[in-house]
């Protein structure tokens, strides 16, 4: 805890240079940063909890073993991650065999739905399921994009990681979202 | 035309419309929630790294230690007495080890493992004393004879010793024995063992002697001398009369009494070792003080198989 104190005070970049010469407790650090953000990106994409980890511990190892693509100068280190995760997303959907039971419950042995589960929680569950499958409906690049804004990565850090321009993305998020909300409103969802 | 016209009209659209983002609908999107990461993620992530950095890793934990130490060292951050120790016993177990590696011509394994038989080494100036020398230090070779007798002779000229009686043999025997393996004492104790066991089955060597020869006591092709002659005749008398040793020829005997030609001493060899187990070069001159020299000599070293 003392180490994660001492840190937290870092940003990425200090941490990079850290862990570049040996300092397991920077990189452990990045990780714990950016572990969240990433597994719940890729599970979004990829909608498998097992093939989820194994992308995200996949993303993370590339990390590193990548760091000497990384330029502070042109990018942060969250996009450099998500970068890694994209290729990796997409490599996964190109080559993953769609099979009737292969998409498995989000919340399977979480218990989420237990007595004390409230409605609104039961919705946002449901919701969340008919988002992922609204996301499914998009195309892998479209999917990613829409992913990475939800997570609160700008504009300018998708048009990075996806290799497109700024207007060209947030054109695309904007007509995805509009597409979704609109299949929202048709399933009765009132949504604000 | 018209239809282009109406998708370019519907782009433009929505590019003005996307300039401003649907936030309400974002954040309410962002309020679904999903399963937190398992912690094996950032686990296995670590772990993967530590091995492939594991050299960075040790290079830079070292370089940390070194700092530490030297801030240590200075006082800067306390711990002087731990890292002055600690230098102590940095200093000292350097010392052991150049030590250790730097002598192994003391190692009494080496030496022990080229020595097979003892010998009795005799200053030419101790007429009367053969001096049993167990240690294979020591020991004389009768291949080296010709250098090693005349180093001997040299320094025992130098420093003469005083005669000692024949009967203390034994006692100086295992008197040099200890004294040898007190100087090795920095060996550890297996190989302390193995000098005293060594030391005292050399020892055993001249007491199993039995069959002795004499010949002819002269040098080169020279007819022996009259005294000689006398002498030759005296040590077969004193064999025979001994009850230990028994006289035989030259081809069975086990060691052989003879006159030395580089020096002209009388010696004691084992046949089949050349080792000189007894010597003494100044015979005449003790024979013709003491015409019962032959004979006691004879009898002292026979009897040494007794001790």
């Amino acid at each position: 805890m003392e180490i994660d104190g001492y840190f937290s005070e870092f940003t990425d970049e200090d941490l990079v240079k850290e862990f570049t010469v040996g300092n397991k407790e920077a990189f452990a650090m990045l990780c714990k940063r950016y572990d969240k953000l990433i597994y719940q990106h890729i599970l979004r994409c990829v909608r498998n909890r097992e093939d989820a980890e194994d992308l995200a511990q996949d993303t993370l190892i590339d990390s590193y073993r990548q760091v000497r693509d990384f330029d502070p100068a042109r990018s942060k280190w969250k996009t450099f991650l998500c970068r890694i995760a994209a290729k990796k997303i997409l490599n996964y959907l190109r080559t993953r065999k769609r099979r009737s039971n292969y998409f498995v419950d989000l919340d399977e042995n979480q218990n989420v739905i237990s007595e004390s589960t409230s409605n609104q929680e039961f919705d946002l569950r449901e919701l969340r399921n008919i988002l992922i499958e609204e996301l499914e409906k998009l195309s892998p690049k479209e999917r990613e994009m829409v992913s990475l804004r939800l997570d609160g990565v700008s504009f300018e850090e998708i048009a990075n990681i996806v290799d497109g321009t700024y207007g060209g993305v947030k054109v695309s998020i904007w007509r995805n979202l509009q597409g979704i909300k609109g299949r929202l409103v048709e399933l009765g969802y009132k949504l604000f | 035309m018209s239809k282009d016209y109406d998708d370019y009209q519907n782009l433009k659209s929505q590019s003005v419309e996307s300039e401003k983002e649907d936030t309400e609908f974002l954040e309410f999107l962002r309020k679904i929630e999903y399963p937190n990461p398992p912690n094996s993620i950032v686990e296995k992530a670590i772990a993967s790294y530590e091995r492939d950095y594991k050299y960075r890793i040790l290079w830079r934990s070292i370089k940390l230690k070194v700092i530490e130490y030297k801030e240590a060292l200075f006082g800067t951050r306390g711990g002087l007495e731990i890292a002055l120790a600690s230098t102590l016993i940095l200093f000292i177990l350097s010392g052991v080890v150049y030590y250790q590696y730097t002598k192994p011509q003391n190692n009494p394994i080496n030496i022990i493992a080229n020595q097979e038989t003892p010998a009795i080494k005799v200053s030419p100036n101790s007429s009367d004393t053969p001096i049993a020398t167990p240690s294979p230090i020591q020991t004389i070779r009768q291949d080296d004879t010709k250098e090693n007798n005349q180093q001997a002779i040299t320094k025992n000229d130098t420093k003469p010793r005083k005669p000692e009686e024949p009967k203390d043999l034994y006692k100086e025997d295992n008197n040099i024995a200890i004294n040898n393996l007190k100087r090795d004492k920095r060996t550890n104790n297996s190989v302390k063992t193995n000098a005293i066991t060594n030391a005292k089955k050399k020892s055993l060597t001249l007491s199993n002697l039995v069959y002795v020869a004499v010949v002819d006591l002269k040098t080169g092709d020279q007819e022996p001398e009259l005294i000689d002659t006398e002498i030759k005749q005296e040590l077969i008398q004193a064999i025979n009369n001994s009850g230990k040793w028994r006289l035989s020829s030259v081809k069975d005997a086990e060691a052989i009494f003879k006159k030395q030609k580089n020096d002209g001493a009388l010696v004691l060899f084992d046949k089949e070792t050349k080792n000189i187990l007894w010597k003494n070069i100044d015979y005449i001159n003790n024979y013709k003080n003491n015409k019962d020299y032959i004979k006691t000599t004879v009898e002292t070293l026979s009897n040494y198989q007794k001790q």
